[in-house]
């Protein structure tokens, strides 16, 4: 009986000391000289839409705050999916959005609209990605493909021409939906279905 | 039983065994159920009124049209082209219409379409006669390359990628051994059969073409034991050629390209590696048919055979135009076929694409048409009790049991370290599953979302290299902008009497780009102003009311309460 | 309109989840006939009572959970976890020994979880477990209307006789016997697992009735579990065969199970080491290895984890056999093995088509680095 009670002792002590070393090393790790490199993996997780709604001026500050303690719930962009990846890389528990600093949301594109638009180039210099074209006094448009849907180029503009409007995916051959998916597939309207057809129109 | 029956087969197929091979170990053995079919000779679909043509041929890859509405066409003369690749008109007629009209694929898709009214004559475009020869010999690999595909020839048996842009490809590797697959292994399909029991002499002659285009050492013809008369025909056809005919067990799906290379030279192909790096290239037999009639009779690709089977109609194989709506091909076999049909399937049973319209025309890739009388083929689905069946058969050595799992929770991450982008959606899984899970699906809807992921990393990353970017330039203006005040004092100090430059606003030296860049306004200065002003009443007026329905609907959102 | 495409395959082959357990019950059959001619008619009544109390559990539970009553009774799974835990139940265990194991093993062993397919122990081997530990008295006499006792001359266990006897041990208040003079007939301890009795037996107890020339299935002979066995071994071999099970666990179990009771078997010492050969026939091994390390559900998906998985029960049937206390090992060791199952799960995957084996040991041990 007192071997065996040994034994459970020494196991027990023997996970407690691995555990301690791995907490060690990690600490070590965070540290020591890779402590760029760990916050360029944060970064990672992050949606880098630079949209600042994190209170920081951009994704890689708010990573480098993330690394010394911040909170992981104030990324709307990412949502609950960015917040999990955090939780598991920074081994902290996983908490709702801050809604402090927004709500989730579909992906957004800005769109100007291009009769109000008066030239002032504000949006212009309020992107953070140079996604915004134009010249002072002539019309400016948005690169579609290079929008974050970050939200700032709304704000500055004073004759309000800007719109975020969800981001669309083209229907594709390869989305499939999971087995139990409300709808598979949505047709378009003018489809004739099997069956339909045959009612009627003589071929 | 079986194994007698495969035994006997393998002594009177001895010509086939010279070689060693490896045949697929896992998999399924469906009922083949082809025998049906194959009782009648290859038919001829009559002429369709009307012949649809998608302009999108293989997935993302779109024809222009180079005729117009009205325009008459004659069989065989090019209705569309991209560099080189065309599509043929498959009858002689009249253009009717170039529009979106549905298109056989997975999600319901409608693609632009070139209609063609026929007039019933099926005149051949004159050229054709032309552009046959007797001789491929005479030419370079190169011109015939490039005349294969003029004729608009894509791979006949499963994805239909364009045959020149495979064979131009393989041309840039040392090809040593050339693979015709003619193991069709999926049940119901009996096209290829059908083709080399009535036309194997001239698939030979298209295999030699291949041959010579890509100088291969070895040329193996794959064909399933179970496929007996076909076998007969092929054996007299490529007597006294260096062709070799070798005979595979029947089993689903030795004839995909992975498994089917992996059977008879013992490679395996990872993930999104080319056959041509390992110095191996697959063509169909139906592809070296549609060779062998391009080259030396001229004639494009306009029609392929087609097994039409299920339990609406009776089963038969016949060769039809590309374009032909569906319907025409049921109606020619049954009378009553469409009002019979509860679900049409293009392919088989086991890869095939369920159509949601029949109206959808042939195409190139149409191996099979199955009309099946019953909405539903599939039994509920049940829970999952991981008995290991999937795995046993998976021909890509994964364990769908756990892919499942990870699809069904998510966990997108366990999902791809499982490999289920290595999963080539045969179905074996899904065949034997007791549970009747369709995994598939689920595989499918994984490998999406691993997509949008993928997708999305790389998005993120060009941001971010966009925002480091716009900071750097940020940080450069700010440094000359120093570095030009510092100089400016200095100049000061060293003259006093100079003008002081002035012109250096804070605004400018955030942004520069918004500097007095004093061009020629199109508008006069007052008219400007005044449409300013009213813009910006315009927006105080939007934003005031936008105040209100906030204030109304009392619920605020959080970046406007952080206005306020 | 909107209208649900099902993505192929549009196929599905003839398997399905009653088929699957049907050849379990099926396998089952040779030692249960084994059994049955040995023993008498003990099995077949806690046969029948486990699986009466596992279905009526099963359909308690189903109803509680809103589901499909039929649909969860008919997979019959639940007939198969009543089985093999009855087989492990010793006849002529009091009528609700059987009854309680049944219901232990549905309800906390497996409905719990979620139900089929979700359940991390062995359904049939928790209710065991439990019963064991709670009642070590009543699971571990068996009581037989024993041919010893009794002038085998008229008597056999198959007789009426031996039926109502009992049928008087599972339902003592019932007090059949009494009337016919049957009493007193009932061998308290008689035939208990060959372990208790024989952990020295070296050699086959039916090469042994070979070699005298007897009868080889003699109930008065020793050779009545080496029946069953074999009978659980033939049964094996049919999954096997049918492909329901594959060879990764019975063997790697098996192997591991003869490895370790070769090196420390000493013939004639008095060490209480059994030999090989009784730990191959004269336990429980067959049952363990082909019928309950094989449970799909609480078993690893890959074939190296199933060799893991083998092994690691092979060592602990052995260890808690000759070292533990308690008669037989099978149900700890696999509900122990079966709590390591979702890391072997984790851990190891098969080589993918197209990896070679460089390229798979490069993927792992970069992933082991992501993870760390």
């Amino acid at each position: 009986m007192a071997q065996l009670l040994s034994l459970f002792i020494v196991v027990a002590v023997l996970s407690l000391l691995s555990l301690g070393i791995l907490r060690l090393a990690k600490l070590l790790k965070v540290d020591g000289k890779a402590q760029e490199q760990w916050i360029e993996r944060i970064n990672g997780v992050l949606p880098q839409t630079q949209c600042g709604q994190c209170g920081y001026s951009g994704c890689r500050p708010y990573a480098q705050a993330l690394s010394q303690g911040e909170a992981i719930n104030k990324c709307p962009p990412g949502g609950a999916a960015t917040i999990n990846r955090l939780s598991n890389l920074l081994a902290r528990e996983s908490v709702p959005l801050d809604p402090i600093h927004g709500v989730e949301s579909e992906r957004k594109i800005a769109y100007i609209r291009e009769a109000d638009c008066i030239g002032c180039t504000k949006c212009i210099q309020a992107c953070p990605v140079d996604a915004i074209l134009g010249a002072s006094k002539r019309m400016h448009t948005v690169i579609v493909s290079e929008c974050t849907g970050c939200d700032l180029c709304v704000e500055p503009c004073p004759v309000d021409c800007i719109d975020m409007i969800p981001a669309q995916s083209p229907a594709s051959i390869s989305q499939w939906r999971k087995p139990g998916s409300p709808t598979t597939i949505i047709w378009p309207q003018t489809a004739p279905s099997i069956g339909d057809a045959t009612k009627g129109q003589p071929r | 039983m079986n194994s007698l029956i495969r035994l006997s087969r393998r002594l009177r197929n001895q010509a086939g065994y010279t070689r060693k091979t490896r045949p697929l170990r896992r998999g399924i053995t469906p009922p083949i159920n082809k025998s049906d079919s194959l009782s009648k000779a290859i038919q001829k679909l009559p002429l369709a009124k009307e012949l649809v043509l998608p302009l999108r041929v293989y997935q993302s890859l779109t024809l222009e049209p180079v005729v117009k509405e009205g325009e008459a066409v004659l069989k065989g003369q090019v209705i569309a082209s991209l560099d080189g690749f065309n599509i043929h008109a498959p009858s002689s007629g009249t253009v009717a219409t170039i529009e979106d009209r549905p298109y056989a694929n997975p999600a319901g898709l409608y693609a632009p379409c070139i209609v063609i009214n026929t007039d019933g004559m099926d005149r051949w475009h004159p050229s054709i006669s032309d552009r046959a020869s007797e001789n491929f010999n005479e030419r370079s690999p190169y011109a015939l390359i490039e005349l294969i595909a003029e004729a608009g020839i894509t791979g006949l048996g499963g994805a239909g990628f364009p045959c020149h842009q495979k064979l131009h490809s393989a041309t840039q590797h040392n090809i040593d051994t050339l693979i015709i697959n003619a193991m069709e292994c999926e049940p119901s399909i009996a096209a290829d059969e059908a083709l080399l029991q009535e036309r194997a002499t001239q698939v030979v002659e298209g295999i030699k073409i291949l041959q010579y285009i890509l100088h291969a050492k070895t040329c193996l013809v794959a064909i399933e034991d179970s496929k007996d008369a076909a076998i007969k025909q092929l054996l007299s056809a490529v007597e006294g050629s260096d062709i070799e005919v070798v005979i595979l067990p029947t089993r689903y799906p030795s004839g995909s390209e992975q498994q089917l290379i992996k059977a008879l030279c013992d490679k395996e192909l990872a993930r999104g590696q080319l056959p041509a790096s390992i110095g191996v290239h697959c063509q169909n037999v139906a592809t070296s048919y549609a060779i062998f009639e391009a080259i030396c009779l001229g004639r494009p690709l306009v029609s392929r055979i087609t097994t039409i089977t299920g339990d609406a109609l009776a089963s038969c194989n016949v060769e039809v135009l590309l374009g032909t709506p569906v319907v025409d091909a049921l109606e020619f076999c049954d009378e009553n076929a469409l009002e019979k049909t509860k679900s049409l399937i293009f392919g088989g049973p086991l890869m095939g694409v369920e159509l949601a319209n029949e109206l959808c025309p042939v195409n190139a890739t149409t191996n099979c048409i199955i009309a099946s009388q019953s909405q539903t083929l599939l039994k509920p689905e049940q829970d999952c009790i991981r008995c290991g069946f999937c795995a046993q058969v998976c021909p890509a050595y994964l364990l769908p049991q756990q892919l499942l799992l990870a699809s069904q929770q998510g966990a997108h991450e366990q999902a791809r370290a499982g490999g289920l982008q290595d999963c080539i959606e045969c179905g074996a899984c899904n065949y034997v599953c007791p549970s009747h899970i369709p995994l598939v699906q689920y595989y499918r809807a994984e490998k999406a979302e691993l997509r949008n992921l993928d997708a999305m990393a790389s998005r993120a990353q060009h941001w971010q290299q966009r925002f480091e970017n716009h900071q750097a330039r940020l940080d450069k203006q700010k440094a000359t902008a120093l570095d030009r005040r510092s100089r400016a004092l200095r100049m000061r100090a060293k003259a006093p009497q100079a003008p002081i430059k002035t012109d250096l606003h804070d605004e400018q030296i955030k942004a520069p780009s918004s500097a007095t860049a004093e061009t020629s306004a199109v508008l006069s200065a007052d008219q400007a102003k005044s449409d300013i002003q009213a813009a910006l009443a315009r927006a105080r007026a939007k934003k005031a009311q936008q105040q209100q329905s906030t204030a109304i609907s009392d619920k605020p959102h959080p970046k406007s309460e952080e206005k306020e | 309109m909107t209208q649900a495409l099902k993505s192929s395959p549009h196929l599905q082959g003839s398997n399905n989840i009653t088929k699957t357990m049907a050849y379990v019950l099926l396998a089952c059959a040779p030692a249960y006939a084994a059994a049955t001619w040995f023993f008498g008619w003990g099995l077949t009544i806690n046969i029948v009572l486990c699986m009466g109390a596992a279905l009526a559990s099963e359909a308690l539970i189903m109803r509680i959970r809103q589901r499909s009553i039929t649909e969860s009774l008919s997979d019959g799974s639940a007939l198969v976890t009543a089985l093999l835990l009855a087989f492990t139940i010793p006849p002529g265990a009091p009528w609700w020994i059987p009854i309680l194991g049944a219901m232990l093993a549905i309800t906390i062993g497996k409905q719990v979880y979620g139900g089929i397919g979700l359940n991390i122990f062995n359904p049939a081997m928790v209710g065991y477990a439990a019963l064991l530990t709670a009642f070590p008295l009543q699971m571990t006499g068996w009581q037989l209307p024993n041919v010893l006792t009794i002038d085998y001359e008229w008597f056999s266990p198959l007789s009426w006789d031996a039926f109502l006897i009992s049928i008087n041990l599972t339902f003592p208040f019932l007090s059949l016997t009494q009337d016919i003079g049957l009493d007193h007939e009932i061998d308290g301890f008689a035939k208990a697992t060959p372990l208790l009795f024989h952990k020295l037996a070296a050699h086959s107890a039916i090469a042994g009735q070979w070699t005298e020339q007897a009868s080889l299935f003699d109930r008065s002979s020793d050779v009545g579990w080496e029946w069953i066995n074999l009978g659980f071994l033939c049964g094996g071999l049919f999954l096997l065969f049918k492909r329901i099970i594959t060879w990764h666990i019975p063997v790697s179990l098996i192997v591991t199970v003869l490895a370790l009771s070769f090196y420390f078997y000493q013939p004639g010492s008095e060490a209480v080491y059994g030999s090989p050969y009784l730990h191959l026939f004269g336990t429980a091994t067959m049952i363990g290895a082909f019928f309950i390390a094989t449970d799909p559900v609480s078993s690893p998906a890959s074939p190296a984890g199933k060799i893991i998985y083998g092994i690691l029960l092979g060592i602990f049937i052995y260890c808690i056999r000759v070292w533990g206390s308690y008669l037989d090992s099978i149900a700890f060791s696999v509900l122990l093995a079966n709590g390591i199952t979702p890391l072997l799960d984790y851990g190891l995957r098969p080589r993918i088509f197209g990896e070679t084996p460089r390229s798979f040991w490069r993927d792992k041990l970069s992933r082991k680095g992501e993870q760390a």
